[in-house]
């Protein structure tokens, strides 16, 4: 009997320490992406969320789990440097360097002035920022503040082509400002529309530029295609009314066709030299927020309903017909694609 | 640290400051003692009517009006009218930290629907709609009244929510009377406080002088920070303020003349929340006021009038240093408003309200200086068929510029089911109106000068005991039952554009219940008091234009479900101590509910004796704010101050036995 006992006992801490060890992580490896939802501005609730493209399923408040505190103010976009991830925390000017594969937060980068995005070249990250004209250079091995060099103007979205840092200066501003990562020195700027506010890499390594033409409606809205070579603008579009308000701005894997959010997603051929009269997929009565598209055609955007609760994200296959719905966390904002 | 915008009383040093600021108040004060024999009258008599008076018409109002009792008030002396309201009151006050704005909620909806007077002066932004009363100190007011619901159609506008009724009468008391309180307590807090009131049979004047600082770079403890739970101090947070009233009244046979004066000045860094840093702007904030009311009324025969007109004169001056961002708001508001009453019958009286509210307002985010102009009639009937029952039937009309709004009714009863008035039973039922604030209106972006007045349908039923034993002592009980509902409840909104706007979405159902006990005890040489307030408060979001709005079926955020307080004080010969309890339960801090500050506990307490000899009286409390020690937040990551101490001393000089003291 009492063998028959230390026999149940000992399956029964075999099967603990099995589960331990095999103890599911937040989330499944695998395809899908990370969300940051941004909370509420000076709320400090702001979360990380993964959807799984596999499962079908969404999977909250991964960074508050796994290191039992929240991620701070407004997470605003997520970089990937290998198996870690940067996470710009804008409004508590930090980044979160995390641990991909759990979300362990590796260490706190703090002292930035209210950084946005962050575009990684090399073994350097280069961060831009709402309120500073300078954008911060982070050392990814020693995951600190290298430096810094100065742009002249406020930065939003970043892109880097041929050793090129393009900074879009949205705030306010017009101009697309080119640094040359090497020397740090500002190359030129190109005068864009007003508020250049998303921008992406065509297949032909062409900058499209989404200008919003202003929070007030000052302007038309426009994309405007930059070559990198010669910073030459060599397509301007004009959208219908100072009244319209696209955002959002990227690109399918492939490069050849762009998607922006106006009114429901909008997509074009990036040989396209007018603008798509019709969306692709329609708003149905949601305010929708972000968009983001997969590198299997999956279609993204996120609806933050009232600002003030959970929102929703809305997935997409690549001919646009929903076929999932989740609840995310407080305005589902950047999402960033995962392959395996 | 802010730079101080006036000289304070108290300079740095306290023991120092203490002795000399004495020193000199009484210097001041002492001939003032000689003139005082001679205009001193007895009127004792007069005093207690006003008193009696009061309560016993507050009870019978047809809809509940509190009155914050003077002892309970005295001892917050020296602090902010939203510790006051937290307190000792229903009101549900959220603050961004404790020196930062803070509004106060009646009845579960929020601190814009909540109307303040001053005098009869509406204090309200005309910008935001709100009174921050974390700058409004006790000193300003000498009787603080609280309205639940919006049953009173008397002003010029009305508030949904309910109204806070701030005064500072002068009483013909024929007292010369002089007081000095002095503070000190943790965190670099200063304080002080002087008052003089004088006067005769007809005249009565009074003075009042305040001013504090503090670094108030409290201890609290972040749970978030990176490198795990930390205690850090609070940065960005020093405030400094101060200002007078000064009131003057003439009576003359049954009219009376009033003017009063009221000057604030308030310099505040604001602090930034803690998420997982403390996040700091730089922000500092700079509030000046400036109002006058002026008041006369006449009581020939069967008719009363009333005829008061004021204005208040507001400076708000921002500045941001991440952002280099600097703003100077301001506003101005004037206001006359008459009141007229015929008694028809010993049971009939008619009355007739007509008034005037003219606000003009300019902010950085106007396109201009913008105007808002109110003119509004009121025609109530209030009728006694018989001793017991009272009625009233009252209507009211605004006429707004540029905008509709519908009638508003009030329609109310109450019944003595005692015949000594002991037991009151009462019930009313009323619609009525809160307008858009010019910031709803006017802001760019996101201003909609297309905006409706948010109305609100609903009553209540309410019982109300008091018992007064032959030795004075006071037990009371009063329970109040409410409901109603509010529809085209503005709120601010993104749109397509991402822009947040001002739009009529959502209605709200507010149904709840309170409870008021008030008790006072004396066994041999001890005496006891206690005051409790408890509400059951739920304001639910039942529809939304919003699509996919999960907030539907949802408290409303920071509107706690269960609210109480109590103050408990008890007295030994010259001894005297008490204690605060103050609970909430959680607050929700998203629509859907799905996040919450934590249910909160709060207990302070104070020690003290109170001594006098001639005519000398002095009084010194030692008191420990959250006592506890426990971590708290009123509004999602600006934590409240951890345990803390204070000293305060007050001296009083009076030409009079101190047996008046409670008549005020």
């Amino acid at each position: 009997m009492k063998t028959l006992i230390r026999l149940l006992l000992l399956s029964v801490l075999i099967m603990i320490s099995c589960e331990r060890a095999d103890d599911p992580s937040l989330f499944p490896a695998g395809r899908g992406f990370f969300l940051l939802n941004e909370g509420n501005y000076l709320a400090g609730n702001g979360s990380l969320s993964f959807y799984s493209t596999e499962t079908k399923k969404i999977y909250n408040d991964l960074f508050t789990a796994e290191n039992e505190r929240a991620l701070g103010d407004i997470p605003s976009y997520m970089a990937v440097d290998g198996d870690r991830g940067f996470i710009i925390v804008n409004n508590s000017g930090t980044i979160e360097v995390v641990d991909m594969r759990t979300m362990e937060s590796l260490t706190t980068i703090t002292g930035l002035n209210s950084p946005r995005q962050m575009a990684i070249s090399g073994r350097k990250g280069y961060v831009s920022s709402l309120y500073s004209t300078a954008v911060s250079v982070i050392d990814l091995d020693r995951q600190e503040i290298a430096g810094s060099f100065d742009l002249g103007s406020t930065s939003e979205a970043m892109v880097i082509a041929d050793g090129k840092l393009f900074s879009a200066c949205w705030s306010g501003g017009n101009t697309v400002i080119v640094t040359d990562l090497e020397t740090e020195e500002v190359i030129t700027s190109v005068t864009v529309g007003l508020e250049p506010e998303s921008m992406v890499l065509d297949k032909s390594g062409k900058l499209w530029v989404l200008c919003t033409g202003g929070w007030q409606g000052e302007e038309i809205p426009r994309l405007v295609k930059i070559n990198t070579v010669t910073y030459e603008k060599e397509t301007e579009i004009f959208f219908r009314t100072t009244g319209d308000n696209p955002s959002s701005l990227t690109a399918n894997a492939a490069g050849d066709t762009l998607y922006f959010l106006d009114e429901g997603v909008r997509r074009m051929a990036v040989t396209a030299s007018v603008l798509p009269s019709e969306t692709f997929i329609a708003a149905g009565g949601r305010l929708l927020y972000k968009l983001a598209v997969g590198p299997g055609g999956q279609i993204v955007v996120t609806d933050a309903i009232d600002y003030q609760q959970k929102g929703d994200i809305l997935v997409y296959n690549s001919r646009g017909i929903l076929e999932d719905t989740e609840k995310a966390g407080i305005i589902p904002g950047f999402m960033f694609f995962v392959q395996d | 640290m802010i730079k101080r915008s006036f000289t304070y009383i108290i300079p740095s040093c306290v023991s120092r400051n203490i002795i000399t600021a004495s020193t000199v108040i009484l210097s001041a004060l002492l001939p003032l003692q000689g003139v005082a024999q001679d205009i001193f009258i007895e009127d004792t008599v007069n005093i207690l009517a006003v008193t009696v008076t009061a309560s016993a018409s507050l009870r019978h109002s047809t809809h509940t009006v509190v009155k914050i009792d003077s002892a309970v008030m005295a001892r917050y002396e020296g602090g902010d009218m939203a510790t006051l309201l937290h307190a000792a009151s229903l009101l549900s006050v959220k603050r961004y930290g404790n020196a930062g704005l803070a509004s106060a909620s009646i009845r579960g909806l929020s601190g814009s629907h909540t109307m303040v007077t001053w005098n009869g002066l509406s204090i309200n932004s005309p910008g935001n709609g709100y009174s921050d009363f974390a700058i409004i100190p006790l000193s300003a007011a000498t009787s603080v009244k609280i309205t639940s619901g919006g049953s009173d159609l008397d002003d010029i506008a009305g508030s949904i929510g309910g109204k806070v009724e701030l005064s500072t009468e002068p009483l013909f008391s024929g007292v010369t009377e002089g007081s000095l309180t002095l503070g000190a307590g943790s965190y670099g807090e200063y304080l002080s406080a002087a008052t003089l009131r004088s006067g005769s049979d007809h005249f009565a004047v009074n003075l009042s002088l305040w001013g504090s600082m503090a670094q108030n770079d409290f201890r609290y403890v972040n749970n978030d920070a990176p490198g795990g739970q930390v205690e850090e101090n609070r940065a960005n947070s020093a405030f400094a303020t101060g200002g007078a009233t000064a009131d003057a009244a003439f009576r003359f046979r049954r009219s009376l003349l009033s003017a009063h004066l009221w000057y604030n000045d308030a310099a505040r860094e604001l602090p930034g929340p803690v998420t997982t840093v403390q996040q700091n702007f730089g922000e500092s904030q700079k509030d000046r006021s400036f109002r006058g009311v002026m008041k006369y009324s006449l009581q020939p025969g069967r008719l009363t009038a009333h005829i008061t007109a004021g204005g208040s004169y507001d400076v708000n001056l921002y500045h941001n240093e991440v952002v280099q961002l600097t703003g100077e708001n301001g506003s101005e508001t004037y206001m006359v408003k008459t009141h007229f009453g015929y008694r028809l019958t010993d049971r009939l009286e008619l009355l007739l309200n007509a008034g005037d509210e003219y606000q003009v307002a300019r902010s950085l985010s106007y396109q201009n200086t913008e105007e808002h102009n109110v003119f509004s009639a009121s025609l109530a009937a209030k009728y006694n068929p018989v001793h017991r029952l009272r009625l009233l039937l009252q209507a009211r009309q605004m006429a707004v510029s540029g905008m509709s709004v519908i009638p508003e009714f009030t329609a109310g009863a109450s019944w003595l089911l005692s015949e000594n008035g002991e037991h009151i039973v009462k019930a009313s039922f009323s619609r009525n109106t809160k307008l858009p604030c010019m910031n709803d209106l006017y802001w760019v972006p996101g201003g909609n000068n297309t905006l409706s007045p948010e109305t609100s349908t609903g009553g209540e039923a309410a019982w109300s005991f008091a018992r007064v034993a032959s030795s004075g002592l006071r037990n009371t009980l009063d329970l109040a039952l409410h409901a109603s509902r509010v529809d085209n409840l503005i709120q601010w909104l993104p749109g397509q554009s991402g822009l947040w706007s001002a739009v009529n979405v959502r209605s709200v159902n507010v149904r709840g219940a309170e409870v008021r006990v008030g008790s006072e005890v004396a066994v041999s040489e001890w005496k006891m008091k206690g005051n409790l307030n408890y509400a059951f408060t739920r304001s639910q979001v039942t529809g939304s234009e919003i699509s996919n709005d999960n907030s539907v079926g949802k408290q409303l955020i920071y509107s706690p479900l269960h609210h109480l307080n109590m103050n408990m004080d008890a007295g030994w010969k010259i001894y005297r101590a008490g204690v605060t309890v103050i609970t909430e339960s959680r607050r929700y801090t998203t629509s859907d509910n799905s996040e919450w500050l934590p249910a909160s506990f709060n207990a302070d307490m104070f020690i003290g004796a109170s001594f006098g000899k001639g005519r000398t009286r002095v009084k010194a409390d030692f008191i420990i704010n959250n006592v506890l020690n426990s971590p708290a937040e009123s509004v999602r990551n600006y934590p409240l101050p951890m345990r803390t101490f204070n000293l305060r001393i007050n001296l009083t000089l009076s030409e009079k036995p101190k047996k008046h003291e409670n008549t005020h």
